[in-house]
């Protein structure tokens, strides 16, 4: 182990400095080019680390950058942030772009309240259950050792060989021909271990089965070169175990197993030996997260907490979130309908929700004006009040966020809440002033406060002392 | 607009101030809604009346009141607080701002930029240096590699300049700024990017120096009797205070040049530097990986394109300025003075002594040869006399008034 390098204690100071800790940036994401591509959206994922200052600074363009940044571009906005290209260019000037669009995105999904969860093979529209955090105990592993679970299932999400099932043609034979063909003689060396691990098991089991002393263990040097060969041609046959075999000597991500239709049909092709894989990988269906399978995006492990509204109390359901109708049914397809939810693109809620009872009957049809085809006499487009459940983060870096649903009396707070509705009568200011406020503002007789008590306050019963000093007055 | 927007203006205003109030009245008198209205009646309408007649009992929620006395919103409301309530409420009122007095944060330092403008360090620290981005240097592509010393690596395609470098040649040249000041040596601080007029002229008033923040005047050192010719000098005793009689002096003397040029933006003063260079004045600069470390004397290795970093550097130069210069200060009060007269001023010392030694030795020659009296000619009494009444005539003539004596324009000096 090579002795640790001396630092300088301004080399170790730098180690520590802000601009030491900006991450280098991502690749940027994938975008597919066609018809309904845009060149000005929101990239799928932030690439760049965001850099905030505070408004005093800010004033003077300080930034912490090398030099002060600009004023007539970074002191229009009110949402204070920015990422950098280059601290230094060519042309000697900071090379920066606003990043408001990551950053209130971040910001709004944080105010949504949405638990990441892991991602289901039920697919897009199972609502009930918001699914397995993503930062349980028992799935938040990257180390081999530890990220199996009981029933052997692999529940890492990063692995250091590609997900086969994600790869092009023409990626895979690059992949062979650059990374695994090289790797001929380790895999050989792999399997004689394996080999000669498995022989030792089965003549330990022997030995136990006959009451025998267990013999020495063979080692992988002791298998013959025959012996191998043979080894290698079972497992020519033995297709499922020559997979977990590669599999696990590349750091293969894994891939889910056929439906369940064909496995039978599998099986019986495959010598008869049943290859019953009930459960597997989260992430076997649509590959592994690029990042971890949060993307920092939220923290909460669950939704179940209840939330406190400042006049009704505890509420069963959280805030509805106002969801725009992005692209109506019409225009989409086999796609359906989808939503935009805080700067999310997601897909209606499922099932036998009001926004799939378009076909159904004209009554329930107006319900949802606009979700079957664009309705140009609704204002600003159409908007409903939805709940966001849990989102998951996709193996290309997309957020994918489940909405629900809400109820009426939900959507009735929230929207009072937003001001847009009232459930109770308010005497408006400025029209007539109600008959008990004419002399003033005074309260009408008998009615008891509503906004609280000297107590609320962290004060002693103030009124009895009141009264007790008008009966003694001091002066 | 503005009438629908009053309630939004005002609203949170208005709310404040009734709030406690009602709050308040809500605690203590809450079945007094009669006498409230009892208290309307009897405070303001007749006085006199009231007095007189011996406070008789008004009935409760009087009708009549009401209808007599509208309150309109254009009317001047009436007070209707009881005086006799005012003790009482001052005590609640102290009662509750005890009791909440130590409820909530404390706010001890609150984040100024202009924090290290107001307190400039006296030494810079390696955590000064890095937390004020001292150590950026430039683009790697843009570097000189005659700076090659001071840089410490690369990092987001910048060079790094090392700190340890950075804060040795700002102690070095702080001590030049301070030994300087302290033989009493005149020191320029020049800075002249958008941004730097502050922070030389914070670092020129610590050290009882001058300043640029403007444009170089290209040969104020090299031709320095056609472009500073007509500017005011002055001369000073040990203790910097002006002195008088230096005029005959002044008037023949060159503008002076600095002792010592410290040049926050080197790159934009190529023409100051160059002329301190054939001057021999030594300069420190503050050179970034893309300038010429031979430019100046004393280099300080840094970023020079941050504000923050030149105020940590101005103003730890500008400190060392005052420290010496307090020094001189003080030694010339205890009757040690650090510095010399420049040659041209003892020149023009011993000159004058010359003078005034040969007129009293004429005058005291002269004197027995002078005649007592002569016809015609007045002698020293008489001349005396007659000075003596033609003053007293102008002050008749211009009775009290002075005579206009223009005050001279005085020029600050450019430098």
């Amino acid at each position: 182990m090579p002795a640790l390098k001396s630092v300088s204690p301004g080399g170790a100071l730098l180690r520590s400095s802000r601009l030491f800790s900006i991450p280098p940036p991502l690749t940027a994401p994938v975008v597919e080019s066609g018809g309904r591509s845009s060149d000005t959206a929101t990239t799928p994922y932030p690439t760049h680390q965001i850099i905030t200052t505070t408004n005093a600074s800010r004033r003077k363009g300080d930034w912490g950058l090398k030099r002060p940044l600009p004023l007539k571009t970074t002191l229009k906005t009110s949402t204070a942030m920015v990422r950098v290209n280059q601290v230094d260019s060519m042309e000697q000037v900071t090379d920066f772009r606003p990043a408001a669009d990551h950053g209130l995105t971040l910001l709004k999904f944080q105010e949504m309240n949405i638990p990441m969860v892991l991602p289901s093979k039920k697919g897009g529209h199972e609502l009930a259950a918001p699914g397995k955090s993503v930062f349980e105990d028992n799935v938040d592993f990257t180390a081999d050792a530890a990220g199996r679970s009981s029933d052997g299932v692999d529940v890492r999400w990063k692995f250091s060989g590609p997900w086969l099932a994600g790869m092009s043609d023409g990626e895979l034979k690059k992949y062979l021909a650059k990374v695994v063909r090289a790797k001929r003689p380790a895999f050989r060396h792999f399997l004689r271990k394996t080999l000669a691990e498995q022989l030792t098991e089965n003549e330990n089991k022997e030995a136990h089965d006959a009451g025998r002393e267990p013999l020495p263990p063979i080692l992988p040097q002791d298998i013959l070169k025959d012996e191998l060969v043979d080894f290698l041609r079972r497992l020519r046959e033995d297709r499922p175990q020559l997979y977990s075999l590669v599999g696990k000597f590349l750091d293969l991500a894994p891939i889910a197993p056929p439906e369940a239709g064909s496995k039978t049909k599998w099986a019986n092709t495959m010598l008869g030996k049943s290859q019953t894989v009930t459960a597997v990988s989260p992430y076997a269906e649509d590959g592994p997260p690029i990042t971890h399978p949060s993307a920092g995006l939220s923290y909460l492990r669950t939704a179940s907490f209840l939330e406190n509204h400042p006049y009704y109390g505890p509420q069963a359901r959280h805030t509805a979130v106002k969801a725009r109708v992005v692209a109506p049914r019409k225009a989409q397809g086999n796609l359906g309908p989808k939503l935009g939810v805080g700067g999310f693109i997601t897909n209606v809620p499922g099932g036998s929700s009001t926004f799939n009872m378009g076909k159904v009957r004209g009554a329930t049809r107006e319900r949802i004006p606009g979700i079957e085809q664009l309705d140009p006499k609704i204002e600003g487009g159409a908007k409903y009040y939805v709940a966001p459940v849990s989102a998951t983060v996709d193996s290309r870096g997309h957020t994918i966020v489940k909405v629900a649903e809400v109820d009426k009396a939900t959507e009735l707070l929230a929207k009072e809440l937003a001001g847009e509705e009232a459930i109770h009568e308010v005497p408006k200011r400025a029209g007539a002033v109600p008959e008990d406020r004419k002399n003033g503002f005074r309260k009408p007789k008998g009615q008891v406060s509503l906004f609280g008590s000297s107590e609320s306050y962290g004060l002693g019963n103030l009124s009895d002392l009141r009264r007790e000093d008008i009966s003694k007055p001091t002066l | 607009m503005i009438i629908r927007n009053l309630a939004v203006r005002h609203g949170r205003k208005a709310l404040s101030n009734t709030l406690p109030r009602s709050c308040l009245r809500a605690l203590s008198t809450e079945t007094t809604t009669t006498t409230i209205d009892t208290l309307e009646d009897t405070l303001p309408a007749e006085p006199i009346q009231e007095t007189l007649a011996t406070k008789a009992p008004k009935p409760a929620n009087s009708l009549i009141a009401k209808v007599t006395q509208p309150t309109r919103w254009s009317q001047k409301q009436k007070s209707n607080t009881d005086i006799s309530k005012i003790p009482e409420d001052w005590r609640i009122y102290n009662t509750i701002q005890n009791s909440t007095r130590t409820l909530g944060s404390r706010v001890e330092f609150r984040h100024d930029p202009d924090h290290l403008l107001k307190n400039p360090p006296e030494d810079a620290s390696l955590e000064l240096l890095m937390a004020n981005q001292a150590h950026m240097g430039h683009h790697t592509s843009l570097w000189n590699p005659a700076n090659s010393r001071y840089i410490y690596g690369i990092r987001e395609g910048i060079h790094i300049i090392s700190l340890e470098q950075t804060a040795a040649h700002l102690r070095r040249a702080a001590r030049v700024v301070e030994g300087v000041a302290y033989y009493g040596g005149i020191i320029l601080f020049v800075g002249n990017r958008k941004g730097h007029m502050p922070i030389v002229t914070r670092a020129a008033e610590l050290a009882g120096a001058c300043h640029l923040f403007s444009k170089w005047t290209p040969g104020a050192i090299t031709n320095r009797d056609q472009i500073l010719g007509g500017m005011e000098m002055q001369i000073v005793d040990e203790l910097d205070r002006p002195l008088e009689g230096f005029d005959k002096h002044l008037m023949d003397r060159r503008p002076v040049v600095p002792d010592l040029v410290v040049c926050l933006n080197p790159l934009e003063n190529y023409p100051l530097l160059k002329e301190c260079t054939l001057a021999n004045i030594p300069t420190i600069g503050v050179i970034d990986t893309n300038a010429d470390p031979t430019l100046v004397t004393y280099v300080i290795p840094a970023n020079d394109d941050s504000l923050r970093a030149a105020t940590v550097i101005a103003g730890v130069l500008g400190q060392a300025g005052k420290r010496g210069k307090d020094r001189r200060i003080q030694e010339a009060e205890n009757g040690q003075v650090t510095w010399q007269n420049p040659q041209e001023v003892r020149d023009f010392l011993i000159q004058e002594k010359k003078a005034q030694e040969a007129a009293a030795a004429e005058l005291s020659e002269k004197k027995p040869e002078a005649p007592q009296d002569m016809d015609g000619v007045m002698n020293a009494a008489q001349l005396e006399a007659f000075q003596l009444l033609q003053e007293i005539e102008r002050e008749r003539r211009f009775k009290g008034r002075r005579g206009g004596k223009k005050g001279e324009e005085k020029e600050e000096e450019d430098e």
